[in-house]
């Protein structure tokens, strides 16, 4: 088992059913299952109609704040674990690592459970209603102009805050790992001479921290813009009726529509738009580098 | 040089990293315009000690005024103080006058008077021609021009150096020697410069403190702390040096050191020393002779036995046995090239002058 070359592997785990699905999107269904390979377009020309269009928009929108979430959220958490204590340090990157050994769905339903109207968040958001309702009331004011009558709960779930909530938490760990990695390799050196030569501590961060850490922000912004991109559990669990991203649809596709060939098309349009991001990162870093030879 | 004004001022200073201690209850002060060298093994403490003067570490305890103020709880960016780190920390994503403009620019230094600095701090290092150049496309020594000239562009009371010849090959870290105290007495700013290097600390420095496991052991001028170490770890860390037990005992005005390895001497008493505290006599290789007959009386001298010889070039280091077992290392400056050299096994006498012995605790 073990003698056989990985090429083999790849072949047949990873190109030939890539390949089907190639096929499939150029084809036509005839009946429940069946497929007629007939190298039409008409799956991509649909997939061009503005509702799709719409979904891949809404899904760009959804990925690309969550990463700028992830971002904002990530590097202060970068910079607490490498100044860490080297004791404490592991501790911390095993927290950030840690749910990865949870379910997604576990901990999708976890999330569910502190954003509902009767969950976590809510719980404490009442208790804090009716703090601030008994101080009014002592001082002798009335609340009910300033706070309501009653406490209503925040709508938290099934809506698009929701899914990016959830995107957030599911992709931080992959936002934080990289920028950890290029903080932790910095040579602290350049901070010190940056403070030394009379920067203040925000200066420094902004001139050399930021820039130096260039590589892990990208990297960082990749992992978690792509996957992100292409969520299917978040949106569907946590989401309303209006915020369904095209991992959804294609989904969908496959399954209650019975669509294979446009659900292959819709896929490889996602694919192709990976492979795009990807390959301006490359000439992003290309011309980087040339930036800092020239 | 005018050493009227202290700028450094350091008193009881010490700091702990756990239960290691560092830097252990040192005091010391340093003169405007001079050329400070702070010298020992790696692990004393001397980088330490700089970086506490930087701000860059906290004093455990102790104090540290810099031009009269008391810089406790003063952050690095406003000390009057700039570092050349060891490792440069040229900023890789800048060319050198982004880097060297850095520290002007991040003060608000309006554009004009920022790059008149910086080229005037540019052509003090002579990379006038390296602005546009990134720090990659830079030698070490480059780069090193490069971190020299974006401290002093900051002009400040004192320049800090973190072993700054440590990573530049031999040829070029002399001719960098030479370069730093010339630039010192152009600038005129005070330089303190940590090395482990002693022949960077004797050619370089006006005065050197030697340092071992976060003490200070000896501040004196390099001719002193060669010539007249104050004990036993700076007579041993600088230069070579032979060194024997002994123990004194006074005879009035004279006093009589007995080595028993070597043999025993009679010399003036000393006015600066504690006999009961003098445990070993100490001579420097090159202050020895080796003849092949007995020198004349105003010499101590004994007979030897030449078991090595170690040919360097400008000078050959012979090892001697002297008594039962008792070795001893000369150097014998090579002159002439005619000069005749001794082989393994000759015997020979060796002799110094009795003065030429320092007394040891």
């Amino acid at each position: 088992m073990l003698g056989v070359p990985p090429g083999i592997w790849l072949t047949v785990f990873f190109i030939i059913p890539l390949s089907l699905i190639w096929l499939f999107s150029f084809g036509d269904k005839r009946g429940l299952i069946d497929i007629d390979l007939t190298w039409t377009m008409a799956n991509y020309a649909r997939a061009m109609d503005p509702l799709y269009l719409q979904i891949f928009l809404k899904s760009f929108w959804f990925a690309g704040i969550t990463t700028l979430a992830c971002l904002l959220v990530a590097f202060p958490i970068a910079i607490a674990i490498t100044f860490a204590p080297s004791r404490i340090r592991p501790i911390l990157l095993l927290l950030v690592i840690l749910p990865f050994w949870t379910n997604l769905l576990i901990r999708t339903y976890a999330l569910i459970a502190v954003l509902r109207t009767k969950g976590y968040v809510n719980f404490g958001l009442e208790y804090l209603w009716d703090g601030l309702n008994a101080i009014l009331l002592f001082f002798g004011m009335d609340p009910s102009g300033l706070i309501g009558e009653r406490f209503t709960p925040a709508p938290l779930l099934y809506n698009n805050f929701a899914v990016v909530f959830g995107l957030v938490y599911v992709h931080l760990p992959f936002m934080v790992l990289p920028l950890y990695a290029s903080l932790d390799r910095m040579d602290r050196s350049y901070l010190e001479a940056s403070l030394d030569l009379g920067a203040t501590q925000f200066r420094t961060f902004l001139s050399i921290t930021v820039p130096l850490a260039m590589p892990g922000i990208i990297s960082g912004l990749i992992i978690t813009f792509i996957p992100a991109l292409g969520s299917f559990l978040t949106p569907d669990l946590l989401g309303g009726t209006d915020s369904q991203m095209i991992a959804n649809v294609i989904e969908r596709q496959f399954k209650s529509a019975n669509d294979w060939p446009f659900g292959s098309a819709l896929s490889f349009i996602l694919m192709y738009i990976t492979f795009f991001v990807l390959a301006a990162r490359a000439l992003f870093s290309k011309r980087g580098s040339t930036m800092d030879a020239g | 040089m005018n050493h009227a004004k202290t700028v450094i001022e350091i008193s009881n200073v010490s700091k702990r990293f756990g239960s290691v201690v560092a830097v252990d209850d040192n005091s010391l002060t340093i003169q405007e315009g001079e050329f400070f060298a702070l010298l020992g093994p790696s692990g004393c403490g001397k980088t330490t000690l700089l970086r506490m003067l930087a701000g860059l570490e906290v004093p455990t305890e102790g104090k540290i005024l810099i031009d009269g103020e008391d810089m406790h709880g003063v952050p690095p960016n406003h000390r009057p103080i700039n570092m050349v780190f060891q490792s440069y920390a040229v900023f890789p994503h800048m060319t050198v006058f982004e880097n060297v403009g850095y520290g002007l620019k991040v003060t608000g230094v309006p554009e004009p008077t920022l790059r008149e600095g910086v080229m005037a701090a540019l052509d003090q290092v002579q990379l006038g021609d390296y602005q546009d150049r990134m720090p990659d496309q830079l030698s070490g020594g480059q780069k090193q021009r490069v971190a020299l000239a974006r401290a002093l562009v900051k002009k400040p009371k004192v320049l800090l150096l973190d072993e700054p010849l440590s990573a530049l090959d031999a040829k070029l870290r002399e001719a960098m020697q030479l370069e730093l105290v010339k630039l010192q007495n152009t600038v005129g700013i005070t330089f303190v410069i940590v090395t482990h290097d002693q022949d960077e600390a004797l050619s370089m420095a006006d005065r050197i403190a030697v340092i071992n496991e976060g003490k200070i052991e000896q501040i004196a001028e390099p001719r002193t702390i060669y010539e007249f170490p104050a004990n036993r770890f700076v007579a041993d860390f600088i230069g070579k040096m032979n060194v024997f037990d002994a123990r004194v005992k006074e005879n009035g005005d004279s006093i009589t050191i007995e080595a028993p390895d070597v043999g025993s001497f009679s010399v003036s008493h000393p006015e600066d020393i504690e006999p009961d505290r003098i445990n070993a006599v100490a001579i420097r290789p090159e202050k020895t002779r080796l003849t092949a007959k007995r020198p004349d009386d105003s010499l101590f001298s004994t007979e030897a036995q030449i078991v090595n010889i170690a040919y360097h070039g400008k000078e050959t280091a012979i090892f001697v046995e002297i008594g039962q077992g008792t070795e001893l290392s000369c150097t014998v400056p090579n002159t002439s090239r005619s000069q005749h050299l001794p082989k393994t096994g000759d015997t020979c006498w060796v002799s110094w002058q009795v003065d030429d012995m320092l007394l040891l605790e």
